[in-house]
């Protein structure tokens, strides 16, 4: 579907006999639409825009159990995830998610900064109660922030 | 052995448990903890969005790790993969690493790819051994019925290589056994989290959750064991929401095995962040006779 600059794990939708295993493994279809066989088959009969409608591609938990367990070597999660980056590489919106975590990184250099926590008896605890070190983020941090940045805007753009 | 610890962002912001018994339990093992000298997120979180960041957040960590001269070592099912993986595009792709190099270099950073990468299942399984691991014991766990879960991370995809098989796992299993436990197999062993789900679906993801705690339950375990802060996120810290949303009592111990292999060494809960689990873990401590 496009260039990611990384080459991932190959999609074969053409091998896909539509046994079904991944539908049967995925747990995500224990309680959302989501069906990887589906994804797969409409992928192949070039349903994108049908299958981007669907917001399918968000109703995976990554557990690669699909991936796994294809007796082909289909690729069903690989190519969930390659609808993702086709999302972001079109400027589709995304979910929230995902600016709220590129907002942090480029901000911190992690997904997020150190929370205080509850303990058992309800006393509030952090890393320096605890007797942990702070965490030491990247040295220079506004120039990884910034190749960061583009790096996602290229695919969020 | 001489390992760098990397956190994560998971364990590092939030689940502190993870990282206090770490801290407390290897370094009596023989393991020398080194800090990062300085780290960032793995780049897991936005790898599905944009390759290309995930590889520069991933290829950064494993470049300082190259500088330090010393295998890296994971507490995260998530960050382990996120690193094998790019070991493994860096093999598939040629340009990759000059790529990589090319936004290291302004940095003083220099990445050849050739980092160990270590989970700490992979720590106390291969290097140290269950063998080695008892003969630390200041008790053994008799009589207490463990579940173990693996988490998706640590067995999946089999093609990039990962700890233990991805159908049937046995290695926590075995270090549950080396602490004088009995392991059990339940149904959901291999089921996922919800993690992953989570932050676009959380009211299914919740009821992952409760599913995968009821198959462990109805398998009469004591506890569930597990080796990642997500799961622990999820399996631990959720058990009230799941309950509600599975209309059954999902309340089951959720421990990670360094805190459990710390009591059987015979530290304090305190020593090992007991007081951070969210889940009832006083009825396993019970169990053990150790007062919270």
């Amino acid at each position: 579907m496009g260039e990611t600059g990384v080459k991932m794990a190959e999609v074969k939708a053409s091998y896909c006999v539509q046994c079904g295993k991944c539908s049967g493994s995925c747990p995500a279809a224990k309680f959302l639409e989501m069906r990887p066989r589906k994804v797969v088959l409409m992928y192949h009969l070039g349903m994108v825009d049908e299958l981007i409608k669907s917001g399918w591609m968000w109703m995976c938990a990554d557990c690669l159990a699909c991936e796994e367990r294809c007796p082909y070597e289909v690729g069903p999660h690989s190519l969930i995830m390659e609808l993702r980056a086709y999302c972001a590489r079109k400027g589709l919106k995304l979910p929230a998610y995902y600016r709220q975590v590129a907002s942090n990184i480029t901000k911190t250099g992690f997904v997020q900064e150190p929370v205080s926590i509850r303990t058992r008896a309800r006393r509030r605890v952090d890393r320096s109660s605890l007797g942990l070190p702070e965490p030491k983020g990247p040295s220079r941090l506004e120039d990884f922030a910034e190749k960061v940045r583009k790096l996602l805007e290229v695919s969020m753009s | 052995m001489k390992v760098l610890l990397f956190l994560g962002c998971t364990v590092q912001t939030e689940q502190y448990a993870y990282e206090l018994s770490v801290r407390s339990v290897l370094p009596k093992l023989g393991v020398e903890l080194i800090d990062m000298p300085e780290s960032n997120c793995c780049g897991y979180p936005v790898k599905s969005i944009s390759p290309m960041a995930w590889a520069y957040m991933a290829g950064r960590l494993m470049a300082i790790a190259e500088r330090e001269g010393l295998p890296l070592l994971t507490l995260c099912n998530g960050c382990h993969l996120s690193l094998t993986e790019l070991k493994w595009a860096l093999t598939e792709q040629p340009d990759l690493l000059d790529k990589l190099n090319e936004l290291l270099e302004p940095e003083g950073l220099k990445l050849e790819g050739k980092t160990e990468v270590i989970h700490v299942l992979e720590l106390l399984y291969e290097r140290l051994g269950p063998e080695a691991i008892r003969e630390h014991l200041a008790r053994e766990l008799r009589g207490l019925r463990l579940a173990a879960h693996y988490g998706c991370h640590l067995l999946r995809p089999s093609t990039l290589g990962r700890p233990d098989d991805p159908e049937n796992p046995r290695k926590l299993d075995e270090l549950i056994e080396a602490l004088g436990a009995s392991p059990v197999d339940y149904p959901g062993k291999l089921d996922c989290c919800g993690s992953g789900l989570a932050p676009f679906h959380g009211r299914e993801a919740m009821k992952m959750v409760g599913w995968k705690l009821l198959e462990a339950k109805k398998a009469g375990v004591d506890a569930l064991v597990v080796m990642c802060p997500f799961c622990m996120k999820m399996l631990d810290g959720k058990q009230t929401v799941a309950s509600r949303l599975v209309g059954q009592d999902v309340g089951l111990p959720v421990v990670y095995y360094t805190q459990l292999l710390g009591l059987a060494m015979g530290m304090s809960p305190g020593e090992l962040g007991l007081e951070l689990n969210l889940s009832p873990v006083e009825r396993l401590l019970a169990k053990m006779g150790v007062k919270m």
